[in-house]
């Protein structure tokens, strides 16, 4: 006989010779409960459980248990009077995962019994999964003391049942909504694609299902880092695809044996297969197929004073800012934020314009006139993974390593009294021309507050 | 091989539990006094060891479930990339109650079996190996995507599996979002994930390498154990020459503590596969760090886990790959080349050290278990299951 882990935690030796003895002792009491003769020895169904069956119950919170229904009041008296042991009920009431009980030694389904008023109950560990078949036995309890042979076959079994619960009829509805970017033209050496999903994928399997595929359809040959780990937003909506860096990067030996996955002049085709399953465990509606064009390599930084800043006129007018290149989609919705003279983080909503080459903030109270700056921290990225504070390869042996210190670069703008007092009379804004950014790029970020570089 | 799981929780009426109790109480007095005294002893003992490393009965609930690390005395560290969270469970230090088996075969029919499942719909995430009591834990995802349930397994040394259970276990969390401080209110993290790849516990400091989904960029958190501190993050921006003459800046997917030079050193495993290595003393130190990179161990790869152990007196380093096969590296070629200067030249798939291609070709994980064996999760060549072996080291 085994001993039983203790629930949550198991505890070291001692507890456990505890609860051996504590077992065989039970067991042997249970023994003295069950009164000799209702046993099912004799291979046929024991007495008084004709009327019995096994069978779907809802569980706590709508989930599926079984249930062990009809049995006889002597029956129940019993297992009241002596209830069995977790293994106790793995014995006498097993619900093994397919059609019938395994002869490879696979065991039963995890999961805890309780002895309900009309019967015993098993709730699974795990929810049951649609359109998996269990075959679900209930023996005489008197099986529940049996001397602890594990190899022993049970006596023959009171009651079973084959129970499938129907798989969800599900209709494909779900479809690449977006990918960034989007633009017509993409420089060779863009390090990152994502692809908004239009509701929760299935994680695990993508990247069979994700091709790139050059101008007369031939298959780009791995062309994406797939770690095991798929990198998905935490709600499976988006997924990020990381081009090869070492063939991106000069000098890396694949860029340099295989060559890049991009080719400047050349067409390319993104395709997300059908047979992509959403968490539903749909299929997608319609193949994806975005079409681009391949440019020069990007090797400058992205550089602040380059982009153009129009304030608000006033009331919730947005602050806008132009970028003369697209920008990395996803950093676009989270690095850059607005602060008051005060140093005080500006609540409202940000907006990735078309292209990726511009955002716009709205806060969500009106301005109160007077200085902001919009702040962007240096570690946000063109797509060719260049940031305002380092590119993405450099020539080490040419210069000293380039300023890595994260920080943040900050771009002012005021907001006139006037016009926010008069915000119910919007004024066409204008636009103030390249940014100056204000002060040194670098101001040190906390220690272990900013995201990971 | 007993194939019964191990019970995990019970709902028996509270009268079993009254029952058991007197019945304990006589089987107790029975018994004699010394084994009680002992046992209470010993359940004190291991409470007293649970608060002093600040960890706390209740429920863990787990959005997933992915690398995992032994810790000290029966705490295991289990990564939660969706929760964003590191979990310290005190899980105990159960010792098999049966005798010890070399092999664990049809691993994934049984768990898929125990998990209401097909074998093909169990993903092992990782696993680590107490090696006081021999047991296996695994983190396991069933189904994928928004239906995927983790679930933590154990496999006693006897072949025993049987799931942890999470409801009420002593456990101590720290937050690892990649978001900024609650001070810097920036807008919409929510699309922002830390895929963590490897967790290493070296000397009272959880180390958490993770891979962004918005940035492909180097970051190592820091943690003191038991939990108190912040989350501290060196950001090893490597420039490991390696690649030609250009800087790379890629992320960590494995690394392990490894004593170098009579320091503890990281050795870390990169995409492209370089064996880089920093200082353990100046990680501590310096918020941003610069690499040696001491070996190319061939480019369009990712070392999915690194497993160092001693056998004969000799020590090795084990790398794992994915698309290359397993590499093992003698300790004494790993100390020569830490002596040369770091590779900073372009050079071929292998250089730096040399390594031996070891009889472990479809080997999943790794990882050390007694002085004579490493615990192997191996994918039969001839049928695709899985199975878990003590795997004697004199057969490397």
């Amino acid at each position: 006989m085994r001993s039983p882990e203790g629930p949550g935690v198991s505890r070291p030796g001692p507890l456990l010779l505890l609860a051996l003895i504590l077992l065989a002792s039970l067991s042997s009491f249970s023994g003295c409960g069950v009164s000799p003769g209702t046993g099912g020895g004799d291979g046929t169904q024991p007495s008084g459980e004709s009327g019995g069956e096994i069978r779907w119950a809802e569980g706590a919170a709508g989930s599926r248990v079984v249930e062990v229904r009809g049995l006889s009041p002597a029956t129940l008296e019993r297992l009241r009077a002596a209830p069995p042991t977790p293994e106790g009920w793995y014995r006498i009431f097993p619900v093994f995962t397919g059609t019938a009980e395994p002869t490879d030694g696979r065991p039963p389904v995890l999961g805890t019994y309780s002895l309900e008023p009309d019967g015993p109950r098993f709730t699974p560990r795990l929810p049951f999964v649609p359109g998996q078949p269990y075959f679900a036995r209930w023996s005489d309890p008197a099986e529940a003391s049996a001397p602890g042979d594990p190899g022993a076959s049970p006596s023959a079994p009171s009651l079973t049942a084959t129970l499938t619960l129907p798989a969800p009829d599900v209709e494909p509805s779900t479809v690449v909504a977006a990918i960034h970017p989007d633009t017509a033209e993409i420089p060779e050496n863009l390090l990152k694609i994502y692809l908004r999903f239009s509701a929760p994928m299935t994680r695990g399997d993508t990247f069979r299902h994700v091709h790139l595929l050059g101008a007369s359809g031939e298959e780009v040959e791995a062309p994406f880092v797939a770690p095991q780990a798929e990198l998905w937003s935490p709600d499976s909506t988006r997924l990020t695809l990381f081009f090869d860096p070492g063939r991106l990067k000069r000098g890396v030996l694949p860029h340099d044996t295989v060559g890049p996955p991009l080719v400047a002049g050349h067409t390319y085709t993104l395709v997300v297969d059908r047979d992509l399953e959403d968490a539903r465990g749909a299929l997608l509606a319609e193949t994806f197929r975005h079409t681009f064009r391949v440019t020069a390599a990007d090797r400058s930084q992205p550089r602040v004073e380059d982009w153009r800043l129009t304030p608000p006129g006033g009331g919730r007018d947005p602050v806008e800012l132009r970028f003369p290149e697209p920008l990395d989609r996803a950093l676009l919705e989270h690095m850059l934020h607005v602060e008051s003279a005060g140093g005080e983080s500006v609540p409202g909503a940000v907006e990735v314009l078309p292209k990726a080459r511009g955002w716009r903030f709205r806060p969500s109270e009106p301005w109160v006139g007077g200085a902001y700056a919009v702040v962007v921290d240096t570690a946000l990225e063109d797509l060719a993974g260049n940031s305002l504070r380092r590119l993405f390869d450099v020539e080490t042996l040419e210069r000293e390593p380039p300023a890595t210190e994260r920080g943040v670069v900050r771009l002012p703008f005021t907001v006139s009294v006037l016009s926010a007092v008069h915000w119910s009379r919007p004024r066409r804004p204008r636009a103030t021309g390249p940014c100056k950014p204000s002060g040194a790029p670098g101001r040190p970020a906390p220690v272990g507050a900013l995201p990971g570089t | 091989m007993t194939r019964t799981p191990s019970p995990t929780s019970t709902t028996s009426s509270r009268s079993a539990s009254l029952l058991r109790l007197l019945l304990s109480a006589a089987v107790v007095v029975a018994a004699g006094l010394a084994l009680w005294a002992f046992t209470v002893q010993d359940s004190a003992a291991q409470n007293e060891s649970e608060s002093n490393l600040g960890l706390k009965a209740g429920k863990v609930d787990l959005k997933s479930i992915g690398a995992l690390e032994m810790g000290p005395s029966g705490v295991l560290f289990v990564a939660d990339s969706v929760g964003s969270s590191v979990y310290a469970l005190g899980v105990g230090q159960p010792r098999a109650s049966g005798e010890a088996v070399d092999q664990v075969e049809d691993l994934d029919g049984q768990i898929a079996a125990m998990l209401g499942t097909q074998p093909r719909n169990v993903f092992i995430q990782d696993m680590a190996v107490d090696t006081d009591t021999g047991t296996t834990y695994l983190s396991i995802h069933r189904g994928q995507g928004e239906a995927a349930r983790p679930v933590l397994l154990r496999v006693m040394r006897d072949g025993e599996i049987g799931e942890v259970a999470l409801e009420n276990i002593p456990h101590a969390r720290v937050d690892i979002s990649d978001a900024p401080a609650k001070d810097a209110k920036m807008y919409r993290w929510e699309a922002r994930a830390l895929t963590v790849t490897d967790l290493e516990f070296v000397d009272g400091e959880l180390l958490i390498a993770g891979l962004s989904n918005e940035e492909f960029a180097s970051t190592l958190r820091r943690v003191p154990f038991p939990f108190e501190g912040e989350v501290a993050v060196t950001g090893l921006e490597i420039y490991h020459g390696a690649h030609g003459e250009f800087e790379t800046f890629a992320p960590i997917f494995s690394f392990i503590p490894y004593e170098l030079g009579g320091k503890t050193h990281l050795l870390a495993g990169y995409l492209c596969t370089p064996l880089v290595t920093f200082p353990l003393e100046e990680i501590r130190s310096k918020a941003k760090l610069r690499g040696k990179t001491i070996a190319e161990l061939g480019f369009g790869n990712i070392p999915t886990d690194l497993v160092a152990y001693e056998h004969g007196g000799e020590g090795y380093l084990l790398v794992l790959n994915s698309r290359r096969g397993p590499m093992l590296i003698k300790s004494a070629d790993l100390q020569e080349a830490q002596k040369r200067p770091g590779i900073t030249t372009e050079v071929g798939p292998r250089t730096g050290v040399d390594y031996l291609t070891p009889a472990l070709r479809t080997a999943v994980q790794v990882a050390d278990l007694d002085p004579d064996h490493l615990m192997v999760l191996d994918r039969s060549a001839e049928n695709g299951a899985l199975s878990l072996r003590a795997h004697s080291k004199r057969w490397m």
